[in-house]
């Protein structure tokens, strides 16, 4: 039982991490928005465009 | 009257052009980009009267020039989309500087109404103009508003809707550009007329003053031969009479106008007043006091990050600490279950050792979000500009560099700002030696594990003026080699100063928690999890085991003195057999030729592998491999035990590496997307790589020569 838990935290992980590096890789979604100072306006919580 | 318009919003940055937007729009609004440019293209719709308005937001610029992209779309935007109107919001308090941009969209001959906002600011200086007077300058009615409080939008519609209404706008002033230039622009517009050379949309006097100016892009709209001739022949013949450029004559002609429609206008005097922001930049952007300010409030900034983030971080590593006692608690003690090692081990090892250093980077977004808000940073900027030019750069490049502070990807992201593509690249390419805010947590982890207490905040300075130097020196490289050329001119924006809200820090506070604890309960749970998987398996063999146990027996039988002691090292070398034995063992162990050199070894190997998802996983990553091979209950913390197995010049390896190869996988991806190349990426990525191996090998066998710190 221990073991199977194990193998799919494991799993969904390795999707998971898979998804998220192919999602940079093309270039989507690196960014998380709302840094402070930052110029670029991409998200509404960043305010003015600098 | 049409019941539709299309009305487009220009300005210089940090005109509140974008706060009008979001006022008039509200929540409905739509982002896209304009087309085969990765410029963004803002679009909102408001219901005024019987009239809908669709609103485009161009990109703030400070001319229409071809230098940039930004100005470009903006140009092209208002020749070939034709807006009923173009509203150009202008910062009221630093009138001359924006009506720079008035000037060429009056001469574009589009309908416009000028937007005096941030009126209030214009007031409270003291400076007030007779709005009539420009108005009849400009062929243009003025309307005032407070963008932030959203006052004057109403009256602001109601212009618009005159403006269209009225269509083309009545007669304005004509800007005399002096005799010589005059002639020539009478000798083009003729040849265009006789050569049917204006192209739809155009003004002829418009094209012909382009042309004098060398616009790439309205020379190519040209095809015919004798113009192009006579073009040339009048910038010679105006280049020998004036003994400057066309192009430099005619924006005086331009600044010539502003100037004196100003004092016309003028009911008080902009030059006799000093404002404080005045009276503070002679200090802070003086040439001699400049630079050595701005180095003792990065240090003032890592001094407190310490002294006030050590006591909180303490606080929340014992909290990890008896999260990880209750959680292993709940099987019986030496159990070797895989699911307790994957919850103690993986997962509170790795992500509680990542989220233990949040008051740490929350006190550096506080420290960077004052000084951002309270206008300093674009001072910081100014004032590396003469630095700057030394390497071929101006100081708009460090402004994406300052950026870089909190985060690479933004960073990179701002070189969009900067309207020559070599500058720009070259940003892009050093961007990443500004230290991030995810190698924090590895220098909050190394520096107080290895060196004394009155050493913290200057050796976190070193590092950071360290990522400096080498950013300078790489600019240096690039310009006088694969990209060498010239520097487009530029303005540099300076802000007033004011003073930063309680509110608006305590908001971009939160917001940078919420950004760093989903971080680490998304990426770097994930990555952690998968880390412990690669540490764990494949478990040692039967025979491996079987050895072991033969030694504990044998210490058993032999009744040592020091059995207690004997038998640790024999569970010591056990757990190291299994770590060596891992997949991640055995990746670290091959690198450890490559990294032998910068005093690392296999288990910094594995760290660094991690690190490339988010290089906070490197903190995560030595948590898990010193806690998957701890086989004490006692254990002692992540510091203590990298203090026993590294020495301070390793430790000093470590952080420098960190702190020159890239970041982390989503800088390469950024910085493809946004040079449109992977050989940029990948140029990054290994010079990056290749320099931060080189850095740490000359620091840590230099130490190891000189005897230092080993």
């Amino acid at each position: 039982m221990e073991t199977a838990v194990v193998v799919l935290m494991t799993a969904a992980a390795a999707v998971f991490a898979g998804r998220n590096l192919l999602k940079t890789l093309r270039g989507e979604d690196s960014c998380p928005g709302g840094c402070s100072g930052c110029p670029m306006n991409c998200s509404e919580k960043d305010g003015e465009n600098r | 009257m049409k019941s539709r318009l299309t009305v487009a919003l220009a300005g210089n940055p940090n005109s509140g052009k974008t706060t009008i937007f979001n006022g008039l729009t509200g929540a409905r609004q739509h982002v896209g980009n304009y087309p085969g440019v990765t410029v963004e293209r803002k679009e909102g719709t408001l219901r005024y009267g019987d009239t809908e308005m669709t609103v485009v937001d161009l990109p703030g610029t400070y001319s229409l020039t071809a230098y940039s992209v930004e100005e470009l779309v903006a140009r092209n935007f208002i020749i070939e989309e034709k807006p009923d109107v173009v509203v150009d919001i202008i910062d009221a308090s630093n009138l001359e500087r924006n009506l720079y941009l008035a000037v060429q969209l009056m001469e574009l001959g589009t309908p416009l109404v000028l937007c005096f906002n941030m009126s209030d600011m214009a007031a409270a200086k003291g400076l007030s103009f007779d709005q009539e007077k420009l108005s009849r300058f400009f062929g243009a009615p003025i309307v005032n508003t407070i963008g932030h409080k959203g006052e004057g939008l109403k009256e602001l519609l109601a212009r618009v809707e005159e403006v269209a209404r009225r269509g083309v706008q009545g007669p304005v002033s004509e800007i005399g550009y002096g005799r010589e230039i005059e002639a020539e622009l009478k000798t083009l517009v003729r040849l265009l007329e006789e050569e049917n050379q204006i192209p739809e949309g155009y003004s002829p006097r418009w094209l012909a003053l382009k042309l004098l100016e060398n616009d790439r892009e309205v020379g190519a709209l040209v095809s015919s031969p004798a113009i192009r001739a006579q073009v040339e022949k009048s910038a010679k013949r105006l280049r020998g009479i004036l003994g400057e450029d066309p192009e430099t004559a005619i924006a005086a002609g331009r600044y010539g106008f502003i100037s004196g429609a100003c004092q016309e206008a003028a009911v008080s005097s902009v030059e006799s007043r000093h404002s404080y922001s005045d009276k503070i930049d002679s200090v802070v952007t003086n040439r001699v006091l400049g630079i050595p300010l701005f180095l003792a409030l990065m240090f003032l900034v890592f001094h407190l990050t310490f002294t006030v983030g050590d006591p909180l971080m303490g606080l929340i590593e014992t909290g990890f600490g008896w999260l990880g006692d209750v959680v292993g608690g709940l099987w019986p003690e030496g159990s070797g279950s895989l699911l307790r090692s994957l919850l103690v081990d993986g997962i509170i090892g790795g992500v509680g050792g990542v989220v233990v250093f949040l008051p740490n980077i929350l006190l550096l977004f506080l420290a960077i979000s004052i000084l951002e808000d309270s206008g300093y940073m674009a001072r910081a900027a100014f004032i590396m500009d003469r630095l700057m030019h030394r390497i071929g750069l101006h100081g708009k490049s460090f402004i994406p560099m300052l950026i870089g502070f909190g985060c690479t990807v933004p960073a990179i992201m701002a070189t969009r700002t900067l309207e020559n593509r070599r500058d720009r690249l070259t940003t892009m390419m050093v961007a990443p030696l500004m230290s991030c805010g995810a190698r924090l947590p590895i220098y909050s982890l190394i520096i107080p594990a290895f060196f004394p207490g009155n050493w913290h905040a200057p050796l976190l300075w070193i590092i950071y003026v360290t990522g400096i130097v080498l950013a300078i020196l790489a600019a240096k490289l690039l310009r006088s080699t694969v990209l060498k050329g010239e520097s487009a001119p530029f303005v540099m924006e300076l802000p007033p100063y004011r003073m930063p809200t309680l509110k608006g820090v305590l908001i971009h506070m939160w917001e940078r928690a919420g950004i760093y604890l989903k971080k680490a309960g998304t990426v770097i749970l994930g990555v952690s999890v998968l880390l412990w998987a690669l540490t764990t398996f494949p478990r040692p063999s039967e025979a491996d085991t079987a050895r072991f146990d033969a030694a504990r027996e044998e210490i058993l039988a032999g009744g040592h003195a020091e059995e207690e002691e004997l038998l640790e090292q024999v569970d010591f070398r056990e757990a190291e057999a299994a770590l060596r034995h891992s997949w991640a063992g055995r990746i670290g162990v091959m690198m450890e030729p490559v990294i032998r050199p910068m005093g690392f070894d296999w288990r910094i190997g594995t760290a660094l592998i991690g690190a490339f998802a988010a290089k906070e996983v490197f903190v995560a990553q030595l948590g898990i491999v010193y806690s998957v091979g701890e086989a004490d209950e006692d254990s002692d913390s992540l510091r203590d035990k990298l203090r026993e197995n590294y020495s301070p010049l390793a430790a000093l390896s470590i952080m420098l590496f960190n702190l020159v190869s890239a970041p982390c996988m989503a800088t390469i991806a950024v910085t493809r997307r946004e040079s449109n190349s992977w050989g940029w990426a990948l140029l990054q990525l290994g010079g990056l790589t290749v320099l931060a191996w080189v850095v740490s090998t000359v620091v840590f066998q230099g130490g190891v020569l000189l005897n230092l710190g080993i």
